[in-house]
């Protein structure tokens, strides 16, 4: 009996671990679609453990790469610098001519509006791990709950809209990027003010789906978060479109479109401490002991 | 027991390096650290011992990535029972057949994880791009595994020779799962 028991123990064990690993991938599931996922102190623990070694670990290939952008690659610093010159006098001139048709149409003063609107409380946070699967694409960041971050609040930096932060620990946090497969956010097109949904692919370039195919989607249109979604706020730049398509038995049109952040520079971001209602209500059962800045603060967008 | 704890300190800074290592290098370039280690547990510790370190690297890496959790657990412990049940017909130790293995097993994982995602309504089927991803992939962790594999083997031996005159007698092999195994 007791050989018996002796040569199902590790069988056993084999068949209660692929189960337990089952039942927390559907935990987790239903985690994402309802509740929270702010991790538990000791599940966050390794979040806790693997932001500062990363950080560590990251020290002096960005002390390299900070060497090089700063003076090896100041090379070419001269030529581009006329180029830039002049492109800043183009964009001027445009600039101009621009608020000169916002103030004739009067909108100039829903633009100040809109833009004092999005003065939201923001935290700076380092860029200090990457994702470890190649088919997914998160960062590990070196801020958590204990700076008021939480699950549903935008990423973005200086060129737009990262991400979205998707689990945190008191002093860490991940982040899903736009480039994520699963990531999907409602946008439109600046200009013309076509919805649609921008897709992550796994890949540097994210994919504008939805467009009815009527509507006026063309290469050079800004993308921007149109706020449909309850998820990030109107406004924030996506990207540009690269190039759209129209396949003759589709009533929806597409367009490939390339992200206004840098991905491959991703060092620093500023997390939104804003939450729309909807992501509010959907993560209303998470720890009440982190701050609430969106309950404060101002509301940006719709 | 021992063997099983640093070989799982092995695994977690396995891990965390290869986070680190994933914010310079592109995704398709970065070896899959973990999974090595997990095929070098399995070579090398015992079954009860290797599958619970096998369990706590696949949440580890769960909790570092934007997977759902449980989701490299599930595929590490078939991974894990897929080394030993290849190392009872051929000699997985050994550089060559190690490389190949890591070769074949990295891109089923990368399947299995875009298929675990989509069957959980987290994400999108596997598409050409991811494809190629994980083949290249699959390459990087073919020349990397003898060497992990073999670290695996070095942290554990150590602990043997430890603890073997006090046990007085050889370990043997490590036996498969659902039986034990007589030395070669």
């Amino acid at each position: 009996m007791s050989e018996l028991l002796e040569r199902l123990r590790v069988p056993v064990l084999f068949a209660a671990l692929l189960l337990l690993s089952l039942a927390t991938m559907t935990a987790d599931r239903r985690a994402m679609r309802s509740a929270g996922r702010e991790l538990p102190t000791f599940s966050g623990a390794l979040l806790e453990v693997a932001a500062p070694v990363q950080r560590v670990v990251t020290a002096p290939v960005d002390l390299v790469r900070d060497f090089w952008r700063g003076y090896v690659a100041l090379v070419d610093v001269q030529a581009e610098n006329e180029r830039l010159r002049g492109r800043v006098a183009a964009l001027q001139e445009e600039n101009l001519q621009y608020r000169e048709a916002l103030l004739e149409s009067g909108r100039l003063r829903e633009v100040a509006a809109l833009r004092d609107e999005f003065q939201v409380d923001m935290v700076t946070a380092q860029v200090v791990g990457g994702e470890v699967s190649p088919l997914l694409r998160s960062v590990l960041l070196d801020r958590g709950r204990v700076q008021g971050l939480l699950s549903g609040m935008p990423v973005v930096t200086g060129q737009g809209l990262a991400g979205l932060v998707t689990g945190t620990a008191p002093h860490a946090a991940r982040a899903m990027l736009l480039l994520d497969r699963q990531s999907a956010v409602d946008g439109m097109i600046q200009r013309s003010r076509a919805p649609g949904i921008v897709h992550g692919q796994g890949t540097r370039e994210l994919r504008f789906e939805f467009a009815v195919r009527g509507d006026d989607v063309q290469v050079g249109d800004e993308v921007i978060t149109s706020g449909l979604g309850g998820v990030y706020p109107k406004g924030l730049r996506i990207g540009e479109v690269v190039e759209v398509s129209k396949p003759d038995a589709r009533l929806l049109q597409e367009a490939r479109v390339r992200p206004s952040v840098d991905f491959q520079r991703l060092e620093q971001v500023y997390v939104m401490r804003w939450r729309s209602p909807t992501m509010e209500l959907l993560y209303s059962d998470e720890d009440e002991s982190a701050p609430r800045a969106s309950r404060s603060g101002a509301r940006p967008g719709s | 027991m021992r063997a099983a704890l640093l070989v799982l300190l092995l695994g977690a800074l396995a891990l965390i390096l290869q986070g680190a290592l994933a914010t310079f290098v592109p995704p398709a370039l970065c070896p899959d650290l973990r999974l090595l280690v997990v095929m070098g547990a399995a070579l090398h510790l015992g079954a009860a011992s290797g599958l619970l370190v096998t369990a706590a690297l696949g949440y580890g890496t769960d909790l570092l990535s934007g997977a759902l959790l449980g989701q490299n657990a599930f595929l590490g412990l078939l991974v894990f029972a897929a080394a030993r049940a290849v190392d009872g017909t051929l000699e997985l130790r050994r550089p060559i057949p190690t490389a190949t293995f890591a070769a074949v097993v990295s891109p089923l994982c990368g399947i299995g994880l875009t298929g675990l995602s989509w069957l959980f309504g987290a994400g999108p089927p596997l598409d050409l791009h991811a494809a190629l991803v994980l083949g290249v992939q699959a390459l990087v962790n073919g020349v990397c595994a003898p060497f992990m594999v073999s670290v695996v083997g070095e942290v554990a031996g150590w602990v043997d020779e430890v603890e073997l005159p006090r046990r007085g007698g050889s370990l043997g092999r490590p036996t498969p799962l659902g039986g034990a195994r007589s030395p070669r």
